[in-house]
């Protein structure tokens, strides 16, 4: 009975430290070794006073817990801003795939949008500028009225069309993300890279 | 939240910061202490697990509730990645202040006859 224990203070341990991967970098760095340890003592306890069929609850409640505040810990202010930023490439995204679905014969205006979508964001947001010209390109393929979308995915010209995007979405994004550094005071200052 | 000398500015507090605070009010004590603590003064009513317990103490480290201890009570017995906490002067009187409210509520609820079988006359004593 001891030996079945120790094997499921093992597991339990092992699969709660995966768990708190969930959490943000920043909060794991801090409390992740801290939590492990209260959770081993709890479930060292749970075991002592109610062996190993306490196990299940004892779960449920940890589960509930982890849920809670995982979601607690993401939802920032900070991460609430950063999902408006991402809110608005999604708008430049599907405003790329309408361009692109009523003008067949023409590349050129779905470009302008890559590139001028790219350039704003780029410009609200410096970090990581690429990942502007990728959520704006990737619009093309993936958005779309239900009756044309499995088309659409399925057209490889729709995705030779994001491939060529990429070159305006990149220059528009990092052209706003060089234009907002320049402007930025050197201590708000976010580079491309995100350093 | 950055560090506030006004106390009135964290009030009210959500049942597990102030929990946790009544915990520490006494000694200090490592999360598990803290969350074994919390369960008994609240006749296990509140049972904390780790993520709520961490993300209250990581929010009252950032208000100045709270500080980490640099003392050990017992090294030779204890894991050296524990960490203790313990309440700051801020902490302790923004608990009196959140106490204080708390018994106001009960007086008026008392007031109400909400709560049948106490006399009234408890409801308005000191702490």
């Amino acid at each position: 009975m001891e030996f079945s224990k120790n094997v499921l203070l093992r597991i339990s341990c092992g699969i709660y430290r995966g768990l708190l991967r969930l959490y943000p970098q920043e909060f794991r760095a801090r409390y992740a070794k801290e939590m492990e340890l209260t959770f081993r003592d709890h479930l060292q306890d749970t075991l002592v006073k109610n062996g190993i069929w306490g196990v299940p609850k004892f779960w449920l409640n940890v589960a509930g817990d982890l849920m809670a505040s995982v979601l607690r810990e993401r939802f920032t202010l900070k991460n609430a801003i950063g999902m408006i930023y991402v809110a608005v490439a999604m708008v430049f995204s599907i405003a790329a795939q309408y361009v692109d679905r009523h003008n067949v014969s023409e590349v050129y205006p779905t470009l302008m949008v890559a590139l001028v979508g790219s350039f704003v964001v780029g410009i609200l947001q410096p970090r990581w500028p690429w990942r502007w010209a990728i959520i704006i390109g990737l619009g093309v393929p993936f958005f779309g009225p239900p009756g044309v979308l499995p088309a659409r995915l399925a057209s490889p010209g729709r995705w030779a069309m994001l491939a060529v995007m990429m070159v305006p979405g990149l220059i528009g994004a990092y052209t706003g993300s060089l234009l907002r550094q320049a402007f930025d005071s050197p201590e708000n200052r976010k580079t491309p890279a995100g350093r | 939240m950055a560090k506030t000398a006004d106390p009135h500015s964290l009030l009210p507090l959500t049942p597990p910061v102030f929990q946790i605070l009544l915990a520490l009010s006494d000694q200090e004590r490592h999360g598990y202490a803290i969350m074994r603590e919390v369960a008994s003064q609240t006749e296990g009513q509140l049972n904390l697990g780790p993520g709520t317990l961490y993300g209250c103490i990581k929010r009252m480290l950032r208000a100045g509730l709270v500080e980490e201890s640099e003392e050990r009570p017992d090294p030779q017995l204890d894991d050296e990645r524990r960490r203790y906490y313990r309440m700051t002067d801020l902490g302790r009187r923004v608990t009196h202040l959140e106490a204080r409210r708390l018994e106001a509520a009960v007086a008026a609820a008392r007031a109400k006859k909400l709560l049948p079988g106490i006399k009234p006359s408890f409801a308005v004593g000191r702490l």
